[in-house]
């Protein structure tokens, strides 16, 4: 028997299964009989549910990403550190400690780091309203033009309509001392979806890769240096034809 | 010479297995204390690179998960220790994605708890967050932290206490304690 010293305890206990059937037992005849005591145990409960709320679920495809960089096949070290050096030069802004000019990133590294950034720049700024987006889509024109010299490459903007998307309006964003950008995109309830696009310095041509993180699929594919990452909270069905049709616009 | 093999894979799944299914508490116990998606990434994947090195060092006789749990505490406090930064990031209550669908009686409760949780003190918290987010038994949590399982209940009991307290207090109208 667990010696409580108050009905804090108790409560707590409860609500962490950490009671025995006979604590429990005799606890909910005390709910059952005590209005006040019930009610503070409602409370606490769902006060335990926000706290919940705070922490996100990481996916299963997630989890098993984290452990595969883990296998002992693959010089996980060697990358982590690379890693964490961009990390800090991230981190750190501009500045940094010049670990960036020392170590020469792994390109591998810079596709999974602009997936990390793709991802962490959709969830910024599609929850923004007003200042969703630096260039609104009234000035495509302009969008384009600049962010095509910033880029160096061609930027013009995927039209989606087909697809019952609309253009919101892009934004230039760091990576890797580079510039890079982000077209969005929503639908007339207000889902959203965004195209990133970043420079890397690997050379190569891939298909699509699908990645699941959370509420959001993501489809990433390289060209030339060139790496785009498409996000939305949509089906892999769904993202697909819209992904082609940018890869189709970009290329 | 069968017999040892036999018990050797046995042993080898069971570790594979528990670690596997501890973690997600991980990664949220990592995100608790970091407040950063890729930093909790970091953190699980430098605790469980830790855990495999030192894996003939783990009681077989103990669950696993706390054994990675105490791993990941150490990892976090060696590295923001060493940055000279804050031991403990503060919570933001519009970080987490879904926290956006919920309604305004809830944020604003929501926010009387993260802003509770700032004062809490650090033994509190730190109990607090092994339960609610690393998923640990009370015994398990006096395990990593290396104190008697009452004082795990008395500090989680006072932890819950004071958020709930708050909670009432900024939002009065939501909860009739009568």
């Amino acid at each position: 028997m667990t010696d409580f010293k108050n009905d804090e305890e108790r409560l707590s206990a409860y609500l962490d299964g950490e009671m025995t059937p006979e604590e429990r037992a005799e606890f909910e005849e005390r709910l059952e009989n005590d209005p006040a005591l019930a009610d503070r145990a409602a409370g606490w409960g769902n006060t335990d549910e926000l706290l919940q709320s705070l922490v996100p679920m990481p996916s299963e495809t997630h989890m098993q990403g984290l452990m595969a960089a883990n296998s002992p096949s693959e010089p996980r070290w060697a990358k982590r550190h690379i890693a964490a050096a961009l990390l800090t030069f991230v981190i750190g802004g501009a500045g940094g400690y010049g670990a960036h000019q020392m170590v020469a990133p792994d390109p591998q590294i810079l596709v999974v780091q602009a997936t990390m950034d793709a991802t962490a720049a959709h969830r910024l700024f599609t929850a923004e309203a007003r200042h969703a987006v630096e260039v609104r889509a009234e000035e495509t024109d302009h969008l384009e033009t600049w962010l095509a010299k910033r880029m160096g490459r061609e930027m013009t903007v995927p039209q989606l309509d087909d697809h019952g998307f609309t253009f919101v309006g892009g934004r230039m964003l760091p990576f890797d001392d580079k510039a890079a950008a982000q077209y969005m995109y929503e639908t007339p309830e207000g889902e959203r979806l965004t195209l990133f696009m970043a420079r890397t310095d690997e050379d190569v041509q891939t298909s699509f890769r699908f990645l699941k993180d959370q509420d959001l699929n993501t489809i990433r594919w390289q060209e030339g240096p060139w790496v785009f990452v498409v996000i939305a909270p949509l089906e892999k069905e769904e993202l697909s034809p819209i992904a082609t049709k940018m890869h189709d616009t970009l290329i | 010479m069968l017999f040892p093999l036999f018990q050797y894979g046995f042993l080898h799944v069971s570790f594979d297995h528990q670690l596997k299914e501890a973690l997600p508490h991980l990664w949220r116990y990592g995100f608790s204390l970091t407040r950063d998606r890729v930093q909790a990434d970091d953190l699980v994947q430098d605790s469980v690179e830790r855990a495999l090195r030192k894996r003939k060092l783990w009681d077989q006789s103990q669950p696993l998960k706390p054994w990675v749990m105490k791993i990941l505490l150490n990892v976090f406090r060696d590295r923001f220790r060493a940055r000279n930064r804050l031991a403990e990031v503060p919570f933001e209550p519009e970080y987490s994605g879904s926290v956006e669908d919920r309604s305004v009686e809830d944020r604003s409760e929501l926010n009387a708890v993260v802003a509770r949780m700032q004062t809490l003190p650090e033994t509190q918290l730190q109990a607090l967050q092994l339960v609610a987010f690393g998923g640990l038994t009370y015994a398990e949590c006096a395990e990593v932290l290396g104190v008697p399982t009452g004082t795990i209940l008395s500090r989680v009991a006072r932890a819950r206490a004071k958020l709930n307290e708050d909670a009432a207090k900024a939002a009065p109208t939501l909860r009739s304690v009568t």
